[in-house]
């Protein structure tokens, strides 16, 4: 989308084998990742393959308020970051990343860590808004959360404000099928699940494996 | 303790150990006395909600927000008996 940032490392001139679109995780699950994610981006470079991370219109550094974008609003700036990959590319989601992944019109391939249902990230996030209510002594049920968010347009939810098409967007959101595609857990990349992490930590062994799989899979893909 | 009750046990265990940060070893020292709400500084309310939802995930379970009394985080065995209550019945 028009005037986010992106994240890019690129190989020495002329050596660059394939690109890779970067869909991390969404909210939070992003922020935990970020370090790791962009230690894999350097890593890649190493190995002749340049990555792209942009930021989605409401997330990382973004300009647009998080309550003004919608799933929709995602799936279109996919749709762009992706007209404007050099070629060949593949995308590599994580996570949340990975509701959104199939909009990149023209990647060759697809590469996805620990895929999550919408309705998965949206219940930790209400439950996180639940806790909170219930330590200031009040009480709210999950039912009650999405009425705030149908009186008001939109609800706060675990320091985000999300607005009631984005809610229920990411209630419904589910992960299409893709091809080619490869999926790996944190495990199989010896690492764990960095995302759920309560103090944010960084692998750099694992960010290492993970751009060996990737520059793998990246090339297996530009090759057809 | 049956095949089902040490899955749970093991999903739990390595659950705690992505969430923490905690290595293996550490966590497997874990039992049923160790304190974990209100002892470890990491897993506060805001954690115990990305807690429950991984643990839905992993072990195949829904379980319903009423139906939480914190009382059951506050060590690991209360932790493992309350997930094998959803997982196993």
């Amino acid at each position: 989308m028009a005037g986010e940032n992106c994240l890019r490392f690129s190989p020495p001139d002329g050596t660059t084998r394939a690109h890779i679109l970067f869909l991390p995780p969404l909210f939070d699950e992003g922020n935990r990742l970020r370090r790791t994610l962009v230690l894999t981006m350097r890593a890649l470079a190493g190995l002749g393959i340049e990555s792209h991370l942009p930021d989605l219109p409401g997330q990382n550094d973004s300009a647009v308020a998080t309550s003004a974008v919608t799933l929709d609003d995602w799936r279109g700036a996919v749709v762009q970051f992706a007209a404007q990959m050099p070629r060949p590319f593949i995308t590599a989601a994580w996570r949340g990343g990975t509701l959104i992944d199939d909009a990149a019109t023209g990647a060759v391939g697809h590469w996805r860590m620990a895929p999550v249902a919408g309705a998965s990230i949206l219940k930790t996030m209400v439950r996180t808004r639940i806790a909170s209510e219930r330590e200031a002594g009040r009480t709210l049920g999950a039912q009650d959360v999405r009425a705030l968010a149908k009186q008001h347009g939109h609800v706060e939810l675990a320091g985000n404000r999300l607005s009631l098409t984005m809610f229920d967007g990411l209630e419904q959101a589910h992960i299409a099928d893709v091809e080619p595609l490869r999926i790996v857990t944190a495990a199989d990349m010896t690492g764990s699940a960095l995302w759920l992490r309560a103090e944010p930590g960084e692998d750099a062994g694992m960010a290492n494996i993970m751009a060996r799989d990737l520059a793998d899979w990246a090339v297996q893909c530009a090759a057809g | 303790m049956t095949d089902d009750r040490k899955m749970v046990e093991e999903t739990v265990r390595s659950t705690l150990v992505d969430m923490l940060g905690l290595s293996a070893a550490r966590v497997a020292e874990f039992d049923g006395a160790t304190p974990l709400f209100g002892a470890i500084p990491e897993l506060d309310s805001m954690a115990v909600a990305t807690l429950l939802t991984e643990l839905e995930d992993r072990l195949g379970i829904t379980i319903d927000d009423d139906d939480v009394d914190i009382e059951a985080f506050e060590s690991f065995g209360g932790l493992v008996a309350f997930a094998a209550r959803k997982a196993l019945g």
